[in-house]
């Protein structure tokens, strides 16, 4: 037998991924340190799409390229650094075969926008769902006249989820249909809006330390709420990152948890996929690895992109066994504005 | 609004360098809608001198008769004659019992005369279906003949396809199974054998039954390859085979697309079977090598009912490249079998009795290894089978004339099989 790099299960010698998370049990040949995978550099994951064949750019989420029908392959490795203060890295990690992955940022006015999703990997197309979901989320973004965080939020999801369910799947295959986890957040000086579904992560960090935003859709939530483990042991056990709700998945479209929070104090907003918070399952873990790289809020002079490939690094370095995906900004509330409330950033509400 | 889908059967792994793609299409209509497209009946019948002979004259006029009689009132019709021209004897107009009395009495005044110029049947055909209201349009054509050798029939078959189908039949023994097979082929209807013409009335009646079945006018098939891809052929299979590739329409501005008519379709299942040439991908690859979407015209627009997609992926797995689609194996196996057929017969009018046994011989074992039941009795009527497991057989010492063409013209209806 031999043991999972993730989440400990015993599995037979000769399986090639766990049958508990899905995660490679063997370091692929080709596997690479990140700092040798080559980087490309967008501000449009529609540029970092082309047809392998054909060669023409194809938008992200496109499942074979219109003129010669080939099936695009999604990179293994990218980031958008348009804005200092606004970045996000996406990278297919150690263990994984391919980089299922997706993630988006997006500025306008004075409001930015993050979308991070993870294909779920015993499903259909999963990296073609996770581009699909994060492109039609900020399609939604760019083009809403919704005002509210909420109702932005709200249409943002529900765009996201017609995306994926239009991908055809095969009946006829053991996988199920395309399938992934979405996080998106709205973000205004003064306030940040999440809306999720799965177990991708929303954090905020300040000075002092760092909180989860969000409450994971998944078994891990129920064991360490009903069965009074810590998010630690809770790892370890099977099947703990099965997900109670997602997008996808051949299933009518589930309500996301939306959850608004006021800034009062300047910060950082990480969201990242499981393959970053595998490996810092208490918020102190990551505060510290954070507060390693860099002040916290960051300098304003600074760039968050050597902060994000940090965080890709440390998740690499500890396995890197599944996709690992980020997207930072930072918060600096207006003094001008008053906030609509004293109440500071606490822990994600128990329910929504 | 009528309710359609489409479903793709196919192992989409190729092996490296691999090019071919096939699968089979299984397009269903479970559900119709309320008020069915009208439906224009034209009867073409034979009216030349051979017509004369025994009783097909007078019984094929009752069978246009009989046809007549039980049309509903909703339904608009006509009556051709035609020997070496057509001779419109009815034009096309309601079933209203006073239309329906003024075609009767024309039908009486027809003579068996003249030659056999089916060009001529079409094109007035056409002309009444051009000035018919839109809707379900479909003829019955009978003829007892071989087509006159200088007759333009595939000019003409050209200028009607897409605009009305046409049930091609048989009567008597003096007329080519390949003529009229081609005529249903273009025109999209059934071809069928009517040896002894007493049966006339019963085949008509069916093949109104079948026309008043059918409720959407015009469906088509539109097929998008990607460039470079070469649709090698797109055949109906089930209910029976009709290669419908000539009847691709390609817009010059976009040559990705071809589209192709299927004609009138009720509460029905037909299979289709694509093959695509593709440009080789590499291994681990994956390629649309096809999209199948199925379009009808409503109010004008056009209206997707269904879409299907297929697929090629290539792979040095042999073990997954090498495997045949179970539907895509049973039809090419069934187009096999109508091949055969039609060439031993052929074969056997040559007096080639070693060509026809070895054709016949395999037409029966194809047939009996796909449960093709129908097909299988008709065989038994013209060979004597010595060794069923091998497919060894003997061709009986005298072969009923009827019993050869019946085989030969029913060599297309297939057998489906679970999916």
């Amino acid at each position: 037998m031999i043991q999972c790099p993730r989440c400990s299960a015993s599995c037979p010698d000769e399986s090639n991924y766990c049958e508990e998370c899905g995660a490679a049990l063997r370091q692929p040949a080709s596997a690479v340190a990140i700092e040798e995978v080559t980087k490309v550099v967008s501000a449009d994951p529609a540029d970092l799409l082309s047809c392998p064949n054909c060669g023409i750019k194809l938008e992200a989420g496109t499942e074979f390229c219109p003129d010669c029908g080939i099936a695009p392959t999604y990179p293994d490795n990218f980031q958008i650094a348009d804005w200092p203060d606004l970045v996000a890295l996406c990278d297919r990690g150690i263990g994984h075969p391919k980089n299922e992955d997706a993630v988006i940022v997006k500025r306008k006015d004075s409001r930015s926008f993050l979308a991070l999703s993870d294909g779920v990997s015993h499903s259909q197309r999963p990296e073609l769902a996770a581009h699909r979901a994060t492109s039609a989320a900020a399609a939604a973004f760019m083009e809403s006249s919704y005002r509210l965080p909420k109702d932005l939020l709200r249409e943002a999801v529900a765009r996201a989820q017609a995306a994926v369910a239009e991908i055809p799947a095969d009946p006829n295959l053991l996988e199920d249909p395309p399938c992934a986890t979405l996080i998106l957040a709205l973000v205004s000086p003064n306030e940040i809006a999440v809306a999720w579904l799965g177990d991708s992560r929303a954090y905020f960090l300040t000075s002092e330390c760092a909180r989860l935003l969000t409450r994971d859709h998944s078994i891990l939530v129920r064991l360490v709420n009903e069965a009074h483990v810590t998010a630690s042991e809770a790892l370890l056990l099977p099947g703990s990152h099965a997900l109670t709700r997602a997008i996808g998945g051949g299933v009518a479209p589930e309500e996301p948890d939306i959850a608004i929070y006021p800034v009062t104090e300047p910060g950082l907003l990480l969201l990242c996929s499981d393959g970053l918070w595998n490996y810092v399952p208490e918020s102190t873990t990551l505060y510290g690895v954070v507060r390693s790289h860099t002040l916290i809020p960051p300098p304003e002079s600074d760039s968050l992109l050597p902060l994000a490939e940090a965080l890709v690094k440390y998740a690499c370095a500890q396995g890197g066994a599944d996709n690992i995906s980020v997207a930072l900004t930072r918060i600096a509330p207006s003094n001008d504005q008053s906030p609509t409330t004293n109440q500071t950033i606490r822990e994600a509400p128990s329910s929504s | 609004m009528s309710d359609f889908s489409a479903q793709v059967f196919q192992n989409p792994y190729l092996p490296e360098n691999g090019e071919h793609v096939n699968a089979v299409l299984t397009i269903q209509c479970s559900a119709v809608q309320n008020r069915p497209d009208p439906l224009t009946l034209g009867a073409i019948i034979d009216c030349s001198g051979s017509m004369g002979e025994g009783r097909r004259i007078q019984q094929a006029k009752k069978a246009v008769a009989a046809l007549i009689e039980v049309l509903p009132e909703a339904a608009h019709f006509f009556v051709i004659a035609g020997n070496h021209e057509a001779q419109l004897v009815v034009p096309s107009g309601p079933a209203t019992a006073q239309n329906k009395v003024m075609a009767l009495s024309g039908l009486q005044a027809i003579n068996a005369t003249g030659g056999t110029a089916v060009s001529q049947w079409l094109h007035a055909a056409r002309a009444q279906f051009r000035s018919s209201r839109p809707g379900i349009h479909r003829a019955v054509l009978l003829t007892d003949g071989k087509n006159d050798n200088s007759d333009p029939l595939d000019q003409v078959l050209a200028e009607c396809a897409g605009q009305f189908q046409v049930d091609a039949r048989g009567v008597g023994l003096d007329w080519q199974p390949d003529q009229l097979r081609k005529i249903a082929e273009k025109l999209l209807g059934s071809v069928d054998i009517v040896a002894d013409p007493d049966h006339l009335q019963a085949d008509f009646l069916g093949i109104l039954k079948s026309a008043l079945g059918k409720a959407i006018a015009e469906v088509k098939i539109r097929l998008w390859t990607p460039q470079g891809a070469k649709v090698e052929f797109l055949k109906l299979v089930s209910p029976e085979i009709s290669d419908i590739t000539p009847l691709a329409r390609t817009d010059p501005a976009q040559p990705q697309i071809q589209e192709y008519p299927t004609g009138a379709w009720g509460k029905e299942t037909r299979d289709y079977h694509l093959c695509l040439r593709v440009k080789p991908g590499k291994v681990g690859q994956r390629m649309l090598a096809g999209r199948v979407t199925v379009l009808t015209v409503l109010n004008g627009q056009e209206a997707k009912l269904a879409e299907a997609q297929v697929l090629a992926e290539w792979t040095d797995d042999e073990a997954r490249s090498t495997l045949i689609n179970n539907q895509v194996a049973h039809y090419t196996g069934q187009a096999q079998l109508a091949q055969s057929i039609q060439e031993g017969i052929q074969a056997q009018r040559n007096g080639d009795v070693d060509l026809a046994t070895t054709k016949l011989g395999l037409a029966y074992k194809l047939a009996q290894d796909s449960g093709n039941e129908e097909t299988t009795r008709l065989l038994k009527k013209v060979v004597d089978v010595i060794d069923p497991e091998r497919g060894t057989v003997r061709l009986k010492s005298s072969i009923d004339h009827a019993d050869a063409m019946t085989l030969d013209t029913r060599s297309t209806r297939t057998r489906r099989i679970e999916k």
